[in-house]
């Protein structure tokens, strides 16, 4: 067994546009231990939600390997077997809440199903998930449209936790919602992580957010990783010129917009775009 | 005032029940202003804005007041009621894509309110197109009035989007979330040239914004809306530390803040 | 919250959808009594399909005979409804055959891309290109007349276009985020098409397919108006019109103009009732 529930290594996707290429993710390695979460911020482009995908397996990585706890999966799986092992490793909360349910489905069935694609069911099951999630068992009969998008993302993690993983990515899953419910969904996720163990990957472009419930952060900037290091740190004393662009970019007191660009053009000057 | 809204009560009745979705609401926004309107999703923000365009289902009852540029929009007539939504004031709202039509080239897009609307001639309506382009920060001006919707980023696309909410040269925007999608690069971008425009033209501006740093940064003066009320109206410096009324301060706190920021010492360097 | 406010005004007036509530509720009355009349034809007709009766041809409609009797004095309103049986289940195992190919073919083609959604773009580009009752002809004339060869016939003409409205439906649903999510959840291609896309689309797809059924009955008419399709002694609408042409000349309309104008109010009615009822599937499947 290997001390890491997550282990990416050398991970490399370019993708066709046109002509020319894009990478989109360059020589990326990272591990989160048991129970772990780790934040994954940039701004669009950046290659973090290309990172999330692939670990889910919906890209398929150019090279690179990932592990978790120990096993290797497959760049591309194929066949029943090794789709449902790699889906019992990894699960995945989407970031929008109105479109990532199944909308003929309740959200019982929605959570059976899972349960029972991967050889467990019961009732009992639902209820308990529905629990954990701080749903109610009425909410178990109704339809996505029914619920708020908050009751939703609650959904969509259950959905993950049905399937029992090791590793949840959450590809902006809080970003959709409002200030006081993704409050309360980042509460939910620390509560999973601190009672299940399951390790998490954060990939967010909020800054303040990826502070709230990650112990470690990952920078990326145009598909390579700028800075990593323990949350704290890196956001309060940030070593890379990204990182602190990044951060001194975000709404604040005495922010002006003009100085954000300015800074940003001296930036790119620098790294010669 | 530019924009006057008094006492706006706005109430739909569906399937026997009524719903309020706006409770004595009233507010105002002053030329060269940048005021802001806080509050969470149903809270009423976007339907005041709408309410401002009289952008409002028909089976809503609504009461009150609301003025632009000295216009009743309540009460006007079919005629003044265009005038109001085509050269007074113009909305931006969040999905630059959801506001242009992806199978139009942007320069159509741009120039179509001229020509049908206000009635400009077209070869006219192209100049007027390539200039408002020109005055959102978009440079080679000509190469973008040819292009597709997808062929542009989301910022570019939201600065389009400014260009053509300014055809009718309107003196109030409201600006429905429009930052909230782009990058915080992308997003001072916009900011940065929505001030400029505001400043130059001595525009109005109404911000609707979940993000209260945003606010609070931005906007000269804040409304928090809560259940369809305002519930308090600060400066916009005020906003984090002046806040009376409870539900602002739950609000406040619910915000994810990056512990202590090293905002100053960064700013300074 | 805005999401209401979009909604309701989108919604049409409600005058207009009063008017439209009527039409809707006429054509489903009448096509109800048609299939009716069609099951019970045996018990309903007053007359056999083929009873002959030399003393009474080209009748206009009266008391004895409600629509008037043909050339060789055949009950025209019997008729009318021992074939509407053959000209309504004609329609319906066409669309079904159509629809088996079309959304097979549409679904695969979304799915997988590459080669096989270039090939399917082909077909149905030459199908639309190739006028379709020249194709089915041809196809007619390499495996003989009948009803059974025109259904077929007509089905390989209708599945390419229903492969193509089915693969548009299926993109734009692939699209939508629950998608991936069956895949992380190690959902299979073949189960994620046929369990879970497939059902979401059907709501567009049924209503899409209630128009081309009226298009259909016209196209089976069609075929045996032209000798094709029904053979006598069958009294399918489209036969039956052909067969009543002769006494046009002669000033006898009522053999023609009786099952023409069937066909025109079933395939009204049932496009009338198909734009409802996909808005009313829609509406309640979205979101």
């Amino acid at each position: 067994m290997s001390e890491y529930v997550l282990e990416v290594d050398g991970l490399q996707k370019a993708f066709r546009v046109g002509a020319g290429e894009v990478v989109a993710c360059n020589n990326v390695s990272f591990t989160i231990p048991p129970g772990g979460s780790m934040g994954l911020v940039g701004e669009s482009g950046s290659g973090k939600s290309t990172i999330a995908r692939m670990l889910v397996g919906l890209e398929t990585p150019d090279a690179g390997t990932i592990h978790v706890r120990g096993r290797q999966l497959g760049l591309q799986e194929r066949g029943r077997a090794a789709r449902l092992r790699r889906a019992k490793e990894i699960q995945m909360v989407f970031q929008d809440p109105y479109g990532s349910l199944d909308r003929r489905l309740t959200v019982a069935q929605c959570l059976d199903q899972a349960m029972r694609l991967h050889g467990v069911s019961g009732s009992a099951r639902v209820a308990a998930l529905l629990d954990q999630v701080g749903l109610l068992a009425k909410h178990g009969d109704s339809k996505p449209h029914q619920l708020s998008g908050g009751q939703r993302q609650r959904v969509a993690i259950a959905r993950c936790l049905a399937i029992e993983p090791s590793v949840m990515v959450l590809d902006e899953a809080v970003s959709a919602l409002d200030v006081s419910v993704q409050a309360q969904i980042l509460a939910l996720l620390n509560e999973i992580r601190a009672s299940s163990g399951i390790a998490l990957l954060f990939v967010s472009h909020d800054l303040a957010v990826v502070s709230e419930v990650t112990d470690d952060v990952l920078v990326m900037y145009r598909g390579s990783i700028l800075e990593q290091g323990p949350t704290g740190r890196v956001l309060n004393a940030p070593e890379s010129s990204y990182t602190k662009l990044l951060i001194s970019s975000m709404p604040g007191p005495g922010w002006d917009p003009a100085d954000v660009l300015e800074r940003r053009a001296a930036f790119e000057a620098k790294v010669g775009v | 005032m530019l924009l006057d809204i008094d006492n706006l009560s706005l109430t739909i009745t569906a399937n026997g029940l009524v719903n309020p979705i706006l409770d004595t609401v009233s507010l105002s926004v002053d030329a060269g202003e940048v005021v802001g309107l806080v509050g969470e999703s149903g809270s009423g923000k976007s339907t005041t804005a709408r309410a401002v365009l009289r952008l409002y289902p028909h089976t809503a009852a609504v009461e009150g007041s609301i003025t632009v540029g000295g216009t009743e929009v309540l009460s006007a007539s079919r005629d003044e009621l265009h005038r109001v939504r085509s050269s007074e004031a113009a909305m931006i709202h969040q999905d630059p894509r959801a506001a242009l039509n992806p199978v139009r080239r942007i320069g159509d897009s741009l120039t179509e309110r001229l020509v049908h609307v206000l009635g400009v001639s077209r070869s006219d309506a192209a100049a007027a197109g390539l200039e408002l382009l020109a005055a959102v920060g978009i440079r080679q001006p000509e190469e973008r009035m040819r292009q597709y919707p997808h062929e542009l980023s989301g910022g570019m696309l939201q600065r389009v989007v400014i260009a053509a909410a300014l055809t009718g040269q309107p003196k109030l925007l409201l600006a429905d979330e429009a930052t909230s999608a782009l990058d915080v690069t992308t997003q001072a971008e916009v900011l940065a040239i929505l001030r400029d425009l505001q400043v130059q033209r001595g525009l109005g501006v109404l911000l609707i914004t979940h993000d209260l740093h945003l606010a609070a940064a931005y906007c000269d003066r804040v409304y928090v809306m809560y259940r369809g009320r305002i519930v308090e109206e600060l400066r916009g410096n005020d906003l984090f530390h002046g806040a009376q009324h409870e539900y602002t301060r739950r609000l406040l706190s619910a915000v994810p803040a990056i512990g202590h920021l090293p905002n100053s010492e960064s700013r300074a360097s | 919250m805005s999401s209401l406010s979009t909604s309701t005004l989108a919604s049409t007036p409600v005058i207009g959808r009063k008017k439209r509530d009527v039409a809707y509720l006429l054509s489903l009355g009448f096509l109800l009594i048609v299939v009716a009349a069609a099951l019970l034809a045996p018990w309903v007709a007053p007359y056999a399909a083929n009873a002959v009766d030399f003393t009474a041809i080209w009748q206009a409609p009266g008391a004895g005979h409600l629509l008037g009797t043909d050339q060789v004095g055949q009950d025209l309103f019997s008729r009318l409804i021992h074939g509407a049986r053959e000209s309504l289940l004609g329609p319906l195992a066409l669309l079904a055959l159509a629809t088996l190919f079309g959304v097979t073919i549409g679904t695969v083609a979304a799915w997988n891309g590459g080669w096989l959604d270039v090939l399917l773009a082909r077909i149905t580009d030459v199908m639309f290109a190739f006028p379709g009752l020249l194709f089915v002809v041809l196809v007619i004339a390499v495996f003989g007349k009948g009803p059974a060869t025109a259904i077929v016939a007509l089905a390989l003409a209708y599945a390419p276009v229903i492969a193509k409205f089915t693969r548009s439906l299926a993109l734009a649903e692939m699209a939508r985020p629950y998608v991936d999510a069956y895949r992380v959840q190690g959902v299979g291609g073949f189960l994620l098409c046929v369990r879970y896309i497939i059902p979401n689309l059907t709501p567009p797809l049924l209503g899409y397919l209630v128009v081309l059924f009226g298009e259909g009955l016209m196209s089976l008419a069609t075929l045996s108006f032209l000798g094709f399709g029904a053979q006598p002694p069958s009294s399918e609408w489209g036969l039956m019109v052909q067969e009543g042409q002769s006494g046009i000349i002669q000033g006898h309309i009522w053999p023609t103009l009786v099952p023409g104008a069937a066909i025109a109010a079933v395939v009204v009615a049932v496009n009338v009732v198909g734009v409802r009822l996909s808005d009313r599937l829609n509406s309640r499947f979205e979101r």
